[in-house]
């Protein structure tokens, strides 16, 4: 942007890259402030597991937990829910290396299992549930916002073609940063070093979630066409299908002896996970998420019958091309497939994804001002978008640890982000505005570092 | 290999003159590097190669932007079009059928178009899960690309023509894989 200025692109005319600066602009500004809330909200749920920990430190932690708990936890489980609906499914979230605890979830309750497989205590996690939430559907009902947060992912990924042809020297300048310069440059420079350098990154995260957010469109167009409205059919081929159901009543299966099977024949592979379908009937089965090192993909399923003999897998790890590519789209967007490091390159390129955003508006509102169209109240809106999201995500966090799990945090973040809006059109100082929004955030940051420490 | 890739391009970009001969020594190292990743770990591989080249990127970037001098450069004066100027008209409805044009409209075109791939690879012998995955990532790709072509285009009517030809190809093919 700030330097290639009636330069001609190699490959592209003059009134091309002109254009691809205008397509750029409109795209930025239309999605700005969404596609900056699910960047901040995408960086910061990268450590989802280690959020979980920091929220309830006080929950049974453990390197493995041995088959038969896991059985005399799920019976437990099973045995307190008798008087209502029967679940649809059980999950037993096995320890991982991010996440070392032992949780049960069914559709009536989520318990943490001590390792000999009694009940801890309920999970209480709704700040990290809240937040992930927020990243995948922008607490819209989850269809409308899936597809909405799909879009934004499709167009992160305009925004990166447009914004390479909008700036034909943008390979040439890659190492070329004018950080300390005023005036502009030295915020294109930011803008357009960070983009370039970041792109391999931008455009797989963008794509992934765009891909996982349109999953729902595409399923039905494919639905739609192929089999007969039958969205089950078309992941069928991929994750596998489910059971043929049947609702007769049948004994607690036996976990454990999938556990004890994964250990003798398969002790490379980490169970992650045991997924019970269809609880407490003859259709019962189980699924055993195994997580591969050194793999993309976010496990396989082995799948069981209710007395643990094994029916193989679903074929992610060594199935067909498109299963695992399938299978690595989540791994890939969430950046759990190498550990802490993995996870701190992506937070670092999440936030410079986030800086991006930010400094594209600011950039134009910029350029504005200096042909003499001063937009003060747009400037401390953006301004409020900026500091107001960061700093409205931390004060729930401040909130849930106050108040508990049940803080009302959807209506809270609005709430705040909102108040923070209207005070932005409200006052007149922008600079002193956008100060006390940075002080706000490093005090909601310290607030929440000491309410943590409390709950140690 | 990615890393010694990055380090050589920055030392390359920085020459007065273009040297092609480093240039092209450095992306070669730099595919040379993902392909060694690639046949040692798999997509595993290429993606951890892909975080080091950027991380040594970030590195570089910061030390640039650490010893820059103050400066005073013209900033950049390219106009981006996107709100009128005192005086100008505003164009709204024009601008609303743009949206309309590049998002809903474009989604379908985009759709219909991954659908009639999905016939093709389905025709070719790819096997129906590769078939729905690449019905599944080409959706997205497709209507991004199309955004943008969508948003280059100087009038109205080559943007109708770039809607209606993928909806014409995805219909037909659509028809043709459910006979």
């Amino acid at each position: 942007m700030s330097n290639g200025e009636g330069v001609r692109a190699k490959g592209f005319d003059k009134a091309t890259v002109r254009d691809a600066l205008s397509a750029h602009a409109a795209i930025g500004l239309l999605a700005g402030a969404f596609l900056y809330l699910v960047c901040l909200t995408g960086t910061i749920v990268v450590f989802f597991a280690e959020w979980q920990r920091i929220e309830q430190p006080a929950a049974p932690e453990m390197r493995e937990i041995a088959p038969q708990s896991v059985q005399r936890a799920v019976e437990t489980v099973l045995a307190s829910e008798k008087g209502k609906p029967l679940t649809t499914h059980l999950y037993v979230h096995l320890p991982t290396q991010d996440l070392p605890r032992t949780t049960i979830t069914t559709d009536h309750q989520a318990v943490h299992v001590a390792s000999d497989g009694s009940i801890a205590m309920p999970e209480e996690n709704a700040w990290s549930d809240y937040l992930l939430s927020l990243h995948y559907t922008l607490h819209l009902p989850s269809t409308l916002g899936m597809i909405l947060v799909g879009l934004l992912g499709v167009m992160i990924v305009a925004l990166a073609i447009s914004g390479v042809i909008a700036h034909p020297r943008i390979f040439r300048d890659a190492f070329r940063l004018r950080a300390r310069d005023r005036g502009g440059v030295g915020l294109a420079d930011w803008h357009n070093r960070l983009g370039v350098w970041t792109l391999p990154f931008t455009v797989m995260i963008a794509l992934t979630g765009a891909m996982i957010g349109l999953a729902v469109v595409t399923g039905y167009g494919l639905a739609g066409s192929f089999y007969k409205g039958d969205l089950a059919a078309v992941y069928a081929p991929i994750f596998g299908g489910e059971g043929a159901a049947d609702k007769a009543s049948a004994p607690v299966p036996d976990m454990a002896a999938p556990m004890r099977y994964m250990q003798a024949h398969h002790p490379d592979v980490h169970p992650s996970y045991l997924i019970l379908h269809d609880p407490l009937t003859a259709g019962q089965h189980v699924q055993v998420v195994g997580l591969h090192p050194n793999r993309l993909i976010f496990g396989e399923y082995y799948m069981f019958d209710a007395k643990g003999g094994y029916h193989g897998t679903a074929g992610l790890s060594d199935g067909a091309l498109g299963q695992q590519a399938a299978a690595s789209a989540y791994n890939l967007h969430f950046g759990n497939y190498g550990g802490l490091p993995v996870k701190i390159a992506y937070a670092l390129f999440g936030l410079a994804l986030c800086a991006m955003t930010a400094t594209g508006t600011s950039i134009w509102l910029g350029k504005r001002r200096r042909r003499g169209l001063d937009h003060p109240r747009l400037t401390r809106a953006w301004d409020a978008i900026v500091w107001g999201s960061p700093t409205a995500l931390m004060l729930t966090f401040v909130l849930r640890q106050w108040i508990g799990n049940d803080a009302p945090l959807v209506a809270a973040f609005w709430g705040l982000l909102v108040t923070i809006l209207v005070v932005s059109l409200v006052v007149t100082d922008g600079h002193r505005f956008r100060r006390g929004l940075q002080m706000l955030l490093v005090v909601a940051i310290l607030a929440g570092c000491v309410g943590f420490m409390l709950a140690v | 290999m990615t890393v010694a890739a990055v380090l050589l391009l920055r030392h390359a970009w920085r020459l007065q003159g273009r040297s092609v001969p480093l240039l092209g020594a450095a992306w070669a190292l730099l595919v040379l590097g993902l392909i060694a990743a690639g046949a040692g770990h798999g997509a595993w591989g290429v993606s951890v190669a892909c975080l080091s080249l950027m991380l040594c990127a970030f590195a570089c970037l910061a030390v640039a932007g650490w010893t820059a001098p103050r400066d005073k450069a013209r900033p950049p004066q390219r106009r981006a079009h996107m709100l009128p100027d005192a005086g100008e008209p505003s164009y709204i409805g024009r601008r609303l059928l743009t949206f309309l044009i590049t998002v809903p409209f474009a989604l379908v075109a985009s759709l219909a178009l991954a659908l009639a791939m999905r016939v093709w690879v389905s025709a070719s012998g790819a096997g129906e899960a590769n078939a729905n995955v690449v019905t599944l990532f080409l959706t997205p790709l497709l209507w991004s690309i199309l955004v943008v072509l969508l948003m280059l285009a100087k009038r109205r009517r080559t943007q109708w023509l770039m809607l209606g030809a993928p909806l014409l190809v995805g219909g037909l093919s659509i028809l043709w894989g459910m006979m």
